[in-house]
């Protein structure tokens, strides 16, 4: 080649630098990416792997249930493949540190002279501080990413856990740190379980052999030989080791039986001791009780003979009671009956008392009449003499009366005065005329005047007086004699009074004497009444005291029941205590069993690297990359591919003229297209060198460093891997030059005279749109010209939409795969199963253990419980189907095991039932193995018996396969108990206890093997799921860079190609921002159709990508969230938003002059 | 100082290499309203600069350009937008027609930015192309494409038409037919047109012939009897 042809070449680079850039820039990324992610697992395991080679990290663990000897360890030694062996001492306990904290520890031992180049010093640890130990009691303590961080170790002591009394002699007592290590063994962030403590290992430390002091190893750490220098993560280290295998494993079979022979027969023995010793302390006991009750027998009859014996008393005491009541009654009516006589005689004697009472009254009377008689007869007297005196005062008087009148007269006559009248009136007239005529005279008759006057004033005079006096003294003398008479009479009455007063009196004497006798009968009746009241009384008191005495025996017979009492009760508690005694022995006793049970094997165990947790983990990490890598990059190198193969086929077209005047010029074909060839090879080549040379370490390198995260790996290595980058090199060069070498095919068949003409510009042709006229007439102008222009150019329109398709369809896969898997911890481990804990079982004997029990019973720690068998079984499969194993699931009660794990189909969320004729599985594995509901499974058990059942339904589930059988069913099927292995627990809503603490308790408790709570394998899940994020963000980013890309270049192809089009528009005097809407109208709707296309593309993809990812055990969510619909849709738009807007100042850059210039 | 459009010492420098080359140097020209003005000079005198730059495509470097009292010279990128926009009508050697448009829609995509655009409809049918107003460029000859494009340019209503080599892809009877068009238009609708061309033979049917060489104007002549295009001959 001459000089002027290859200047044109890199002329045209120089004038088209921006294609050229982003073929470069394209290529780049497609092979980057693609080369990068495929050679990001092989990277992240050989960093490990130089890491493990390193540390000379042990290719075998060998362990007995047995314990090692020396014997085995020169056995092993002797092994032609062995290249070195490191017995050590491991042992997990719980250590205190000085501070108090409590760490669930496991101590290693290391070899002799650790710092010299020992060949037997394997699992190399690296010193990070401090020093190593060099004696007993010293310690270094092993540094991860999760434990051992935050302290400052280097100094402080470590206590045994007091509780600890199995290691109290096995290894020393206190440790001294001195210093801090890194070692191979623990890497990753994984937790590693103990069945000591907490159940999860808090502190790893490494101290010298002589803090130890048991008679067997507890380990051999081997290293075969020739194995270091292979990858271990390689199928050929797997093959140099499966040779080991088959020495050591019949090695194991040999040396194992021999000790378990030699350790069986004394545990045995000793068992059997114990089992005497049992027997006889329960016959001791049962004697003993036997005795007490016995005794308690005795008391209980004689309490029974002493109550009857106060019944008797009893019985007697109301005899007498009745006898007395029976004697008083009789006294009492005796009594009456003698009472009723003296008062019939003292009535008599009242009677005749009366009687005599009413004579005594007339004779009273009658002598009353008598005295009132002479009363009478003496006032008769009396008046009589009254009458007497009467008359003669009257007598008197009336004599002196008349002895006056004729003294008168005598005077009168003196004085000669003659008396005419004698009268008293005469009498009268004679005084007054005397007075007149003799005063003194008649002064002397003055009395007599008076005593006349007082006469007449009677009416009355002398001479009547005097006959009146006289009548009066006759009657006198008459009653003087009546008188007489009546005394006479009196006193005759008085005597025969007198004469019967006599005789009542005689009658009242006998009366009295009666009475007298009737007083003495009387009182003779009050003295026997005395006598014999006291006598009743007597008998009475006599009986009061037999009910005393009755009572006192009464109350002696309670307390003696009462201390009966005591003494059932005293006997009771012995023999609870005695039984209870009995129960620990006997569980004790089977706790012995269990551990013979479980040493009855007596087998090597040989681990390998894979047994490592951080190995193993790892190494599945570094599979979920190599899965994801597989697809995701190929779909984007393709996209990648699609837009160089794109920019090429324009470039060709573009230079047509070119072509045309080099073509008469004379040069040869191959000529000609040998420049475009060499363009695009130095485009693709460049970009892949560029991509290769970034994308192969930077990929892999943020892979690792990511997984560093959670693995302490020291080393992030990317070595060059050639195949990789030449298979995806080439394959984006080829590409690109084959689309180059086609293109100019394309053009150099035509005839050179037309390929100098401009190429007949593309026909406007009219779209169908026009012929639907009322759209089409509705339309404006622009999206008239829009629409024409999207359909004129078919092919850039299927370009555009592919390349911005697969960006979307690649964000959406990359937000997709992080939905996915980060839905299956909150689906599986927040709705699928309704258990947090699950508790497995060495066997079914541990549900009766009790201390389980009580653990299972309070329901502060654990709120339900059901026990399930876990059969791990395999399929048996179809031709072709991998034999994948799966858990035969078995729950002890069919009705509950709903409440624990969620039965239901995953697209509509129906629930599915389990019933007793139910046969489930679990998703994936119908998947897996094209099962359908009513197809049969064959399944072969863990004891490798065969069976196959009709499937009845298929649930959604996420981690592991299983296979829901009722108990009924799978005893049937295999003709074996299905014995419960495992207890899913279901924890108090607000339970307060920490899990570590319940952990602790559970693995005290008899024949449990492991507890582990759903949040712990929820979070080491979640720990994967982190990594995975970071994966995620890099395919985002990565996506994201190649849409952008991708996006760039379309749209300069679409204004390059339209270059003279913008011009003119431009001419016209259509202002910049016109222009650009213009051109963007397309760009956007493109845009736009390609974001729909790709979300749709994108879920296929994603669901490509899941299910080629998927480990064989998981299934990741299969739906993508709607957010990231949104997402993957907002960032396709941004970017071309970005585009668009970095393009809009070539669109204003596009000079009117130049493009005007030349011919179409 | 009132003609429709002066030039006055207008210069414009391009950079090739090393080598500072003024496209134009110093021109001092007019033309007065009304005029069918033809340009006429070789190769790399400097007339499409001088249109360019009168067409506000491109902008002097010294001097002063007005058109109707406007100083174009001065105008901002955004102020020579709307000026092509509303002032000018460009017609090109190359017709520049968008291949995706029909003749009416390359004209209405011009008449629709316009503030007193013709109708689009009876431009074409003015330029003679009434019975090819929906047929795509493609489907058109280089004539009938010209058509279309001076169609497009009158549609606009623009103080100013001009053309570059409008004739320059054409054959001799086609060319001739456009150049009538352009005539015809000037007249009926005393419109200003200003036509560059190599080819000095026509010169005779413009009003004011301005010769260019070198990047300045070495003529500009007024000529009283304009012969109709049918005659001249080259």
């Amino acid at each position: 080649m001459k000089k002027t042809y290859p200047k044109t070449i890199f002329r045209t680079i120089r004038s088209t630098l921006s294609r050229f850039l982003a073929i470069f820039a394209i290529v780049a990324l497609g092979v980057g990416f693609l080369a990068g992610l495929l050679s990001s697992p092989g990277n992240m395991r050989y960093s490990a792997d130089v890491y493990y080679d390193e540390a000379h990290f042990y290719d075998y663990r060998v362990v007995s249930t047995l314990g090692l000897t020396e014997e085995d360890l020169q056995a092993v030694e002797e092994l032609e493949q062995v290249e070195a062996v490191m017995p050590v001492y491991d042992s997990d306990f719980v250590l205190i540190s000085s501070a108090g904290d409590s760490y669930t520890a496991r101590m290693h031992s290391l070899p002799e002279d650790p710092d010299g180049e020992n060949p037997g010093y394997l699992n190399r640890l690296t010193l990070v501080e401090g020093r190593m130990p060099e004696k007993a009691g010293e310690c270094v303590v092993l540094l991860t990413l999760t434990i051992g961080q935050r302290e400052s170790w280097v100094g402080q002591t470590l206590t045994l856990d007091p509780g600890e009394t199995d290691y109290q002699d096995k290894v020393e007592n206190t440790f001294t740190v001195v210093g801090t290590v890194k070692g191979p063994s623990y890497v990753s962030m994984e937790p590693e379980y103990t069945t000591a403590g907490s159940g999860r290992l808090g502190l790893m430390a490494y101290t010298v052999p002589e803090s130890f002091s048991m008679d067997y190893y507890t380990a051999f750490y081997l290293s075969a030989k020739g194995a270091r220098a292979l990858n271990a993560f390689d199928s050929a280290y797997e093959a140099a080791i499966e040779e080991l295998t088959e020495l050591l494993e019949p090695l194991g079979e040999n040396r194992s039986q021999l000790r378990y022979e030699e350790i069986i027969g004394d545990a045995e023995e000793q068992l059997q001791e114990a089992k005497e010793e049992y027997e006889t302390e329960k016959a001791k006991a049962e004697k003993e009780l036997e005795d007490a009750r016995l005794e308690l027998e005795d008391g209980k009859k004689e309490l029974e003979k002493g109550q009857k014996e106060l019944e008797d008393a009893k019985v007697q005491l109301e005899d007498g009671r009745a006898e007395l009541e029976e004697n008083r009654d009789a006294f009492y009516s005796q009594i009456s009956s003698a009472r009723q006589q003296i008062n019939d005689g003292y009535a008599q004697i009242g009677a005749y008392q009366t009687q005599l009472n009413a004579g005594l009254q007339q004779i009273k009377e009658a002598q009353a009449k008598i005295d009132e008689g002479l009363a009478q007869l003496q006032q008769g007297e009396a008046q009589l003499e009254a009458a007497k005196a009467q008359l003669d005062e009257q007598e008197a008087n009336l004599s002196g009366l008349e002895a006056g009148k004729e003294g008168l007269w005598q005077t009168a006559a003196q004085l000669g005065i003659p008396v005419s009248d004698t009268s008293d009136a005469g009498a009268l007239a004679l005084i007054a005329q005397l007075e007149l005529a003799a005063p003194e005279a008649g002064e002397a008759f003055a009395p007599l005047k008076a005593g006349l006057e007082a006469l007449a004033a009677q009416g009355t005079d002398t001479a009547s007086s005097r006959a009146a006096l006289e009548a009066g003294k006759a009657e006198y003398q008459q009653n003087l004699a009546a008188a007489q008479a009546s005394r006479e009479e009196l006193s005759k009455n008085q005597q025969a009074l007198d004469a019967q007063s006599a005789s009542l009196r005689q009658q009242q004497a006998t009366l009295t004497a009666q009475r007298a006798e009737l007083d003495q009968s009387q009182a003779t009746l009050q003295e026997t009444i005395n006598s014999t009241t006291a006598q009743l009384n007597a008998a009475e008191e006599e009986l009061a005291q037999g009910q005393a005495e009755y009572e006192d025996g009464m109350s002696e017979l309670e307390k003696a029941k009462k201390d009966l009492e005591e003494g059932q009760r005293e006997y009771d508690k012995g023999r609870a205590e005695a039984e209870e005694k009995l129960a620990d022995a006997e569980e004790q006793l089977k706790d012995a069993e269990a551990e013979i049970r479980d040493i009855e094997t007596g087998k090597w165990y040989l681990f390998t690297r894979d047994d490592n947790v951080s190995f193993s983990t790892y190494d599945s990490n570094a599979d979920k990359i190599a899965a994801i890598a597989a697809v995701f990059p190929l779909f984007f190198f393709l996209v990648a591919a699609l837009v160089a193969l794109t920019t090429m086929t324009r470039m060709v077209e573009e230079e047509r003229q070119q072509v045309g005047t080099l073509k008469a010029l004379g040069y040869s074909s191959g000529k000609i297209a040998a420049k475009y060839l060499i363009y695009a090879a130095l485009a693709s080549v460049l970009g892949s060198i560029f991509g290769l040379a970034v994308g192969s370490n930077l990929f892999p390198a943020i892979i690792i460093s990511a997984y560093n995260i959670m693995y302490d790996y020291p080393y992030v290595l990317t070595p060059f891997n050639p195949v990789y980058a030449l298979v995806s090199s080439l394959a984006a060069i080829a590409c690109t030059l084959a689309a180059t070498l086609s293109a100019c095919w394309a053009e150099l068949k035509i005839a050179p005279a037309r390929l100098l003409l401009p190429k007949a510009p593309k026909a406007g042709k009219r779209i169908f749109l026009e012929y639907v006229t009322p759209l089409w007439s509705r339309m404006k102008f622009t999206s008239k010209v829009t629409a024409r222009n999207l359909f004129r150019y078919k092919k850039r329109f299927f370009m555009t939409i592919i390349g911005i398709a697969g960006c979307t369809a690649l964000l959406l896969t990359g937000f997709g795969v992080r939905d996915s898997i980060s839905d299956i911890v909150a689906l599986q481990y927040g709705e699928l199963n309704q258990y947090q804990l699950i508790i497995s079982l060495k066997d079914a004997s541990a549900l009766q253990g009790r201390e389980l029990q009580s653990i299972l019973g309070d329901k502060n720690r654990v709120a339900e419980s059901l026990s399930v068998l876990q059969d791990n079984g395999k399929i048996v499969p179809e031709k072709g189907a991998p034999e994948d194993n799966l858990v035969i699931f078995v729950p002890e009660d069919t009705q509950r095991l709903p409440d624990y794990f969620q039965f239901r189909h995953r697209r509509n969320n129906d629930p599915v039932a389990f019933e007793e004729d139910s046969v489930i599985i679990t998703e994936k594995l119908s998947e897996r193995h094209n099962l359908k509901v009513g197809d049969t499974i064959t399944v072969r058990n863990k004891d490798e018996k065969e069976a196959s059942f009709t499937i009845t339904d298929i649930c959604e589930n996420y981690v592991s396969h299983y296979l829901y059988l009722p108990k009924k069913t799978y005893q049937e099927a295999f003709s074996e108990e299905a014995s419960p292995n495992t207890l899913l627990c279901k924890l108090p809503e607000n339970g307060t206890e920490e899990e570590s603490h319940l952990t602790t308790a559970l693995l005290k408790c008899r024949d449990v093997a492991g507890a582990g709570f759903t949040t712990e394998l929820s979070k080491s899940f979640s720990n994967t799921i982190k990594n995975i994020n970071y994966i995620v963000i890099v395919l985002i980013i990565s996506a994201g860079a190649l849409a952008f890309v991708v996006l760039y270049n379309l749209t300069n192809i679409n204004i390059t190609e339209r270059e003279k089009e913008i011009a003119t528009i431009k001419v016209l005097g259509f202002y910049d921002k016109e222009v650009s809407a213009y051109v963007y109208r397309e760009t956007i709707l493109l845009t736009l159709f390609g974001t729909i296309a790709g979300l749709g593309l994108g879920v296929l993809l994603h669901q490509f990508v899941i299910r080629t990812a998927e480990i064989d055990m998981v299934m990741f969510g299969r739906s993508v969230y709607g957010l990231s619909y949104l997402w993957s849709a907002l960032l396709t738009l941004l970017f071309s938003l970005i585009v668009n807007l970095v393009m809009h100042r070539k669109l204003k850059g596009i000079s009117m002059v130049e493009s005007m210039k030349a011919p179409e | 100082m009132s003609h429709f459009i002066e030039f006055e010492k207008v210069c414009k420098y391009y950079t090739m290499g090393e080598n500072k080359i003024a496209a134009a140097d110093h021109i001092s020209f007019y033309v007065e309203k009304g005029e069918f003005c033809i340009i006429v000079g070789p190769s790399g005198a400097g007339k499409t600069t001088v249109l360019n730059m009168l067409g506000g495509m491109d902008t002097c470097d010294e001097g002063t350009i007005l058109l109707d009292g406007n100083k174009i010279s001065g105008y901002s990128a955004k102020e020579l937008t709307v000026y092509r926009r509303f002032d000018v009508g460009f017609v090109f050697q190359f017709y520049n027609l968008v291949q995706n448009l029909t003749a009416l829609e390359n004209v209405e995509l011009a008449s629709e930015i316009c503030r007193e655009p013709l109708d689009a409809k009876d431009t074409l049918i003015g330029v003679g192309l009434g019975e090819r107003l929906n047929n795509f460029p493609a489907q058109l000859s280089g004539g009938e494409q010209q058509r279309v494009a001076i169609a497009r340019a009158l549609a606009k209503n623009p103080k100013i038409l001009l053309c570059d080599e409008p004739t320059g892809a054409l054959d001799y009877n086609t060319g001739k037919a456009v150049l009538g068009l352009l005539q015809d238009t000037c007249r009926k609708t005393g419109r200003t047109v200003i036509v560059i061309t190599h080819n000095s033979a026509l010169t005779g049917m413009a009003d004011r012939v301005i010769r260019i060489k070198s990047g300045q104007a070495i003529s500009n002549e007024v000529n009283p009897h304009p012969t109709p295009v049918e005659e001249i001959e080259w």
